[in-house]
């Protein structure tokens, strides 16, 4: 890292930054930082305002002081995006039970799903589905007037059985609609938010976490946060990828500040994509069309799903859907049928009629129309598939306490949930709609967590550089001699993952990318602003989010190419069965200078022995 | 899809285009002004990919706010040929002037600018919270749902697609 710039005061810490190019903003006098709220003081702090963020903040905040830290608006999180449902066995169509959503879950996960963990999510699904109804979530429903259910991906009756009813849903707008309730009673219970405040530091001292460190983008100052507990709900990292269903925002900031900091990160190998998103731009085509009665199918309009999955069908879990459009594609019978990268195949939902999909499946109509200029009740949608969620992520008890290792020693007053947390309920392969489960679910037992935790402990005293580690860092970035493009870096990174660390992966691939992304990350550490002023540098926080997308792709790279089996989402071409003698363990990786060192973690298989897997 | 994954698009439907955007940084100007930006892309890529290219491979200082890229979250709310519209829900082809004329990107009108295309929303936000934007009821938290017919859902229908843009005119979605 550059020689810093910055001076310390005796008696203050002094918060500015200094270089070439950014304003300074000197902060001399005493104390001076007090009246200039360059330091709040908090019970609890959030970080990131998606549905695990929200959640937890509505049950810390009933009894804390607590603060919610996002670089977005809160509403215009990614949980917003999320399209077909929210499981949960209540039964209000066909027969229902947790237990089977609970098995599916594990058997999705192809047995790395913890399986108490599991049963909690399906067993606390259901009341969590109510709480959100009676907080106001315009579901959508049945005739008789309760809440109407959907099928999904790889949700079944009686453990495997046929498809089963259990995805709560409103329109193709799901995610969208439990974002703003939550948002609305957050405001309700008067939580403080920070908008667009970037978190760049995290306070973590002798396993014991208080607070903070962030860059408010409005201004460029650095601002910290003192608090008794932290949670990190920073969402997915879908942005290492060339073709991904994420936003712009998801880059992972939460795990890869962590990693920075000796915290391990547990099964990054396990990466899921998608079948659907839209050809070349990867925009997500909810798994409900399927639910509804969509159909795949190649270029001779066959429904190819019944050669791979012939009980489950198109319904199977993304993972086998994924794969088997690939496997179309390579043979020749993806539409182009020129087996490239950019082939496809074709989602057909016409036979559903145009009111079905008004009513049920808007949003994908609309989609459908502004970006292929097709209407999906007259024509097939082109559809491949797009990078999407990060089973992996920063390891966590029940109650999202994040753990030190593989023995469950736990850090104190340090907290992760949402997909940028690993429980693990999603083992190796998540199911449709059980993100939303698992922000709800885990989002509120976090919280509640949080709240008890607070009020036992003690506030650790800041020091007075506590801020060093985010001047430095800016600092790094901003000043002295312009350095490579990052641009150059970021499309290379997003090129080599979505190309050989994909769908499927060998030895070579993964090799060399784990070289390559060691290379770029030296790159990196040259990289400079170009220019610019402090308000709003959307620059900088660009170059920021680069670093973390590069430290998450290393070790989800590394870790793939450590595992040698096939499980889930992770296909080796050149181990293609799943191994669970020596492989039936999380993989927990620390980042070390220039590499990561590998450890492993027992997976709870209590309650069902693993078993081949087949739909 | 980055604004720069041209080896995988097709070379020929390549289009030159000009985008003239307001430009200002409250640190450095004293009023607004214009800037002209060539740039080569598809014409059925996004309004927004052409405003990544811009960023990512002329001028890196240019400030507009981004995330979700399909039109959900509401970010990049701005003022295109005099509309208001989201970059990412604007398909280049859709906004080609006849004339040849550049393509004019203006931040949206009465907010204050903050730098470039980006306005302050704070005021937005105070009102929501003013009009108590949430289901007010007394009823305890129960362990069911409550009973609620298709055609009562239907009635508020519209109203639970706003995704908080503040300048629109029609009630949903640009």
């Amino acid at each position: 890292m550059n020689k810093i710039h910055h001076t310390l005061q005796q008696s203050s810490l002094n918060l500015t930054c200094k270089s070439m190019n950014f304003i300074v903003k000197e902060i001399t006098a005493k104390n001076n930082f007090l009246e200039n709220h360059l330091i709040h003081t908090f019970d609890a702090v959030i970080v990131g305002a998606g549905g695990a963020g929200l959640y937890a903040a509505l049950e810390a905040s009933q009894t804390t002081k607590t603060a919610v830290i996002s670089k977005l608006y809160p509403i215009r999180s990614h949980t917003g995006a999320a399209q077909g449902g929210i499981s949960a066995a209540l039964g209000n169509i066909e027969e229902d039970k947790p237990e089977w959503h609970a098995f599916d879950t594990v058997k999705g996960g192809d047995y790395l799903t913890d399986q108490d963990a599991a049963l909690i999510l399906a067993e606390e699904a259901v009341q969590a589905v109510y709480d959100l109804e009676n907080r106001g979530l315009p579901f959508n429903r049945t005739p008789e007037g309760l809440i109407d259910q959907r099928r999904f991906g790889g949700h079944t009756r009686n453990f495997g059985e046929s498809a089963v009813r259990r995805a709560c849903y409103a329109a193709d707008r799901t995610g969208h609609m439990i974002l703003q309730t939550l948002y609305q009673q957050c405001i309700k219970n008067k939580v403080t938010f920070f908008d667009e405040f970037h978190v760049i530091d995290v306070l973590l001292e002798e396993q014991r976490c208080f607070g903070v460190v962030t860059l408010e983008l409005r201004t460029g100052d650095i601002h910290v946060f003192h608090s008794k507990a932290v949670l990190f709900a920073t969402g997915g990292t879908g942005r290492m990828f060339r073709i991904t269903s994420n936003a712009y925002a998801n880059t992972g900031d939460g795990p890869a500040l962590l990693l920075n900091k000796g915290v391990p990160l547990e099964d990054m190998e396990f990466y899921q994509f998608h079948p659907t998103g839209i050809k070349g731009m990867g925009i997500l085509i909810t798994e409900g069309v399927r639910g509804e009665g969509g159909i795949l199918r190649n270029r001779d309009g066959e429904r190819f799903m019944e050669r791979y999955t012939p009980t489950l069908l198109d319904l199977a879990p993304r993972d086998i859907v994924a794969r088997s459009i690939v496997k179309e594609i390579r043979e020749g019978r993806g539409i182009k049928g020129d087996t490239s990268i950019e082939d496809f195949v074709h989602l057909d939902a016409t036979h559903l009629g145009k009111d079905t999909i008004e009513a049920k499946l808007p949003d994908i109509a609309d989609f459908c129309r502004t970006y292929l200029g097709i209407d999906p009740a007259e024509k097939p949608i082109p559809v491949q598939p797009t990078a999407h969620y990060a089973m992996g992520g920063i390891p966590t008890d029940i109650y999202g306490r994040v753990l030190k290792n593989g023995e469950g020693h736990l850090y104190e007053g340090l907290y992760a949930a949402g997909e940028c947390a690993c429980i693990s309920v999603h083992g190796a392969n998540r199911l449709g709609t059980n993100s939303l489960v698992d922000l709800i679910v885990f989002g509120r037992r976090a919280g509640q967590n949080i709240a008890q935790f607070v009020q036992g402990s003690d506030r650790v005293p800041l020091k007075k550089d506590q801020a060093r580690y985010a001047q430095e860092l800016i600092s790094a970035k901003t000043g002295g001699k312009l350095g490579p493009n990052p641009e150059d870096i970021r499309i290379e990174l997003q090129n080599l993952m979505m190309e050989k660390v994909g769908i499927f992966r060998n030895k070579k691939d993964m090799l060399e990318t784990v070289e390559r992304i060691r290379e770029l990350r030296q790159d990196y550490s040259q990289v400079k602003i170009a220019h610019g002023t402090s308000a709003f540098n959307t620059h900088l926080l660009d170059i920021l989010e680069l670093g973390n997308l590069l430290d998450l792709a290393y070790i989800t790279a590394f870790s793939a190419r450590n595992r040698k089996e096939s499980r889930g989402a992770h296909s080796r071409e050149d181990y293609p069965k799943r191994n669970d003698d020596e492989w039936l363990k999380h993989t927990l990786g620390w980042l070390e200078e220039d590499s990561i060192k590998i450890g492993y973690k027992t997976v709870d298989i209590s309650r069902w022995k693993p078993k081949p897997r087949k739909y | 899809m980055e604004a720069k994954t041209e080896k995988i698009l097709i070379r020929g439907s390549y289009m030159q285009i000009t985008l003239e955007i307001q430009r200002y940084d409250p640190q450095k100007d004293t009023k607004v002004f214009f800037k002209k930006y060539d740039i080569k892309i598809n014409p059925n890529d996004r309004l927004l990919d052409a405003l990544m290219k811009v960023k990512q491979t002329i001028d890196p200082t240019l400030g507009f706010r981004k995330s979700c890229a399909h039109g959900v979250c509401g970010s990049d709310a701005m003022v295109v040929n005099g509309v208001e519209r989201l970059a990412c829900k604007t398909l280049i082809k859709d906004v080609i002037n006849k004339d040849g004329s550049p393509i004019k990107i203006e931040p949206l009108r009465t907010l204050p600018i903050q730098k470039d295309l980006m306005v302050d929303q704070t005021r937005f936000f105070e009102h929501y919270r003013q009009v108590k934007p949430y289901f007010v009821n007394k009823e305890p938290i129960d362990k069911k749902e409550r009973i609620q017919t298709q055609a009562e859902r239907e009635l508020f229908d519209d109203g639970t697609k706003c995704i908080l843009v503040r300048p629109v005119i029609r009630p949903a979605r640009l």
